[in-house]
């Protein structure tokens, strides 16, 4: 169920898209909400960002406040049970696009990291020291969690060449170290795209039909000098931006790129119910509708969270095998 | 049938209320928007308007019985007056009359009460009492002027719509997810073309149009609270003037939530 904290002309407003009684009622006033989507800047890691589109109301929410004011806060949360139990999804600014006869429409606006990294920044410390030092000099930032970074933590030799956005900055060496970010209120979350942040496991009755894919593969993965060659000759070229001096360093995470990319990818569709699952959770089933019974897991990359259908679209990459 | 219109609420008010859902929300057009006690046992003070009423009806109610008391307001003496020699009081024994409902056996949470009516300012209790260790919940409250017709011919039609989410799991199985299933109602009846119905369509219906209220579709034969339902019309009633003074009403209704 989702639950939409609207402050109109500063007063908090509780709506829902079908009239809930928890602990308060949410009144039925939502319309439509476009799906809200966790998108990974590469198959390979980087920063998870949120994204979000518009959300319409009835036009009688805002009875005592016509016309509809410009912008307002608000705060997005989903529950499967109470309203104790709610998880926040969005907290951020919606802005007035459209009043008609029929509904209010408001897009979404999330926080802006438009902090800056200056050119000639001189980087040379374990990748988890790194990116605090670059997300955590962001304002909007306070904290890097980094309990599902590699053990084995890398390390990164760089400096910077002109001004980079520091959350582009920070994207790319973690997506270069194959590892992911996502930001949840003011704590940056770190994960090693080789790994999980924990397991569900789904039965049939759990997930909707799912489609499983391939991208084409790499054949050869360059970064400044240093270049890995694939099982795939027939593939594509890739280059990435070099975040470490040493050649076996920057072999390293060339492999661990390419080891990610080449991994089978599931489109997985489940319900929304109990807890939503977040990036890098690992989700395992088996599929008996296919040719043969298929077990299969992926680790959530990008997910989608449909709520005027309700079902989560989850795209990641993992392992497939027969049944 | 029976139709409560207008609404002639002009006040509402509770002994006890929940601060996140107070007795207004009993007063608006959302069954499932509810109002809610702190015990399981609390009066609704309705005060009706100078359009008066002869009837109540509560929706969405996990009550088991409704005590309903209407009472005249009391008039305060006007200062500056006395009283003048040789007069008495006049005593009205109707002026608080209470008829207690039991709305448990039917389950459907709705109930239905007629008085005689009042054509002025009046005042309604109403005691609702739900189980031991519940806390006692309304979603609507209509009260106002009833307005009565035949009852639906034979061959009229009751159903359901469901508005759940039915969706095929990857194995064949359904995922359903429960949400509201609403009550419709599809019947004909033949009403004296003027008054009756040209009353439904003009004095109800076009000023009422795709609004909710209280209706008693079968009312004269069929007296339990099954037939009371809080609806809209799905589509606006239709007539067909079959007589030279008779006219075939159309009506189909809807389960409002």
């Amino acid at each position: 169920m989702l639950l939409i904290e609207f402050t109109i002309n500063g007063t908090l407003t509780r709506v829902s898209q079908e009239g809930i009684a928890l602990t308060h009622y949410w009144d039925a006033k939502v319309i439509e909400f476009d799906p809200i989507q966790y998108k990974i800047a590469q198959y390979y890691g980087g920063y998870v960002e949120l994204g979000y589109g518009s959300i319409s109301f009835f036009p009688d929410l805002f009875n005592d406040d016509w016309p509809p004011p410009v912008n307002g806060l608000i705060s997005i949360y989903y529950t499967a049970t109470t309203e104790a139990a709610k998880e926040l999804l969005f907290i951020g600014t919606a802005h007035l696009t459209g009043v008609d006869r029929e509904a209010v429409t408001y897009r979404l606006a999330g926080p802006v990291y438009d902090e800056t990294v200056a050119s000639a920044t001189a980087y040379n410390n374990d990748l988890e020291t790194v990116l605090n030092g670059i997300l955590t000099g962001i304002a909007e930032i306070d904290t890097l969690d980094v309990t599902y970074g590699r053990v084995a933590v890398p390390n990164v030799t760089h400096t910077t060449s002109g001004d980079k956005l520091a959350i582009d900055l920070a994207s790319d060496i973690a997506a270069f170290y194959s590892h992911l970010f996502y930001i949840v209120g003011t704590t940056a979350y770190l994960v090693d795209m080789l790994l999980n942040t924990g397991e569900t496991t789904y039965t049939e009755f759990d997930f909707f039909p799912s489609q499983y894919d391939y991208l084409e593969p790499v054949a050869v993965a360059r970064t400044g000098a240093f270049s890995q060659f694939s099982a795939y000759p027939y593939g594509r070229d890739m280059t990435v931006t070099q975040y470490h001096d040493t050649q076996a360093n920057a072999e390293a995470a060339l492999v661990n790129i390419m080891s990610v990319w080449h991994k089978p990818r599931a489109r997985f569709r489940i319900p929304l119910l109990g807890s939503i699952p977040t990036p890098g959770k690992k989700l395992s089933w088996t599929d008996t509708a296919q040719g043969q019974d298929t077990d299969m897991y992926i680790m959530a990359r990008s997910i989608q969270y449909d709520f005027d259908n309700e079902e989560a679209i989850i795209d990641g990459e993992g392992a497939i095998s027969a049944g | 049938m029976k139709v409560i219109y207008p609404n002639n609420i002009s006040a509402i008010s509770a002994d006890e209320e929940n601060a996140n859902f107070p007795v207004a929300n009993a007063n608006d057009k959302h069954p499932k928007k509810l109002w809610k006690a702190t015990t399981n046992s609390a009066t609704v003070t309705l005060t009706m308007n100078t359009s008066g009423g002869d009837s109540v009806a509560v929706f969405n109610t996990n009550a088991e019985t409704l005590a309903v008391t209407v009472r005249k307001v009391s008039n305060a003496w006007a200062s500056g007056n006395a009283w003048a020699s040789g007069n008495a009081w006049f005593t009205d024994t109707d002026e608080s009359a209470t008829v207690v409902y039991d709305l448990y056996p039917e389950g459907v949470g709705s109930g239905w009460a007629e008085y005689d009516a009042i054509l002025g300012v009046h005042v309604i209790d109403l005691l609702f009492t739900s189980a031991a260790g519940t806390i006692v919940e309304c979603g609507v409250i209509v009260a106002g002027n009833r307005n009565t017709y035949k009852d639906p011919d034979l061959y009229s039609t009751e159903g359901l719509v469901d508005f759940s989410i039915v969706k095929e799991l990857n194995n064949g199985a359904i995922y359903t997810r429960k949400r509201d299933v609403v009550r419709t109602f599809q019947f004909q009846m033949v009403e004296d073309t003027d008054p009756d119905f040209y009353e439904f369509m003009f004095t109800v219906m076009k000023r009422l149009g795709p609004d909710p209220t209280a209706w008693r579709i079968v009312a004269n034969v069929l007296t339990n609270f099954e037939w009371v339902v809080y609806a809209r019309a799905r589509a606006m009633p239709s007539g067909d003037h079959i007589a030279h003074a008779h006219t075939m009403l159309n009506i189909d209704l809807i389960e409002v939530v």
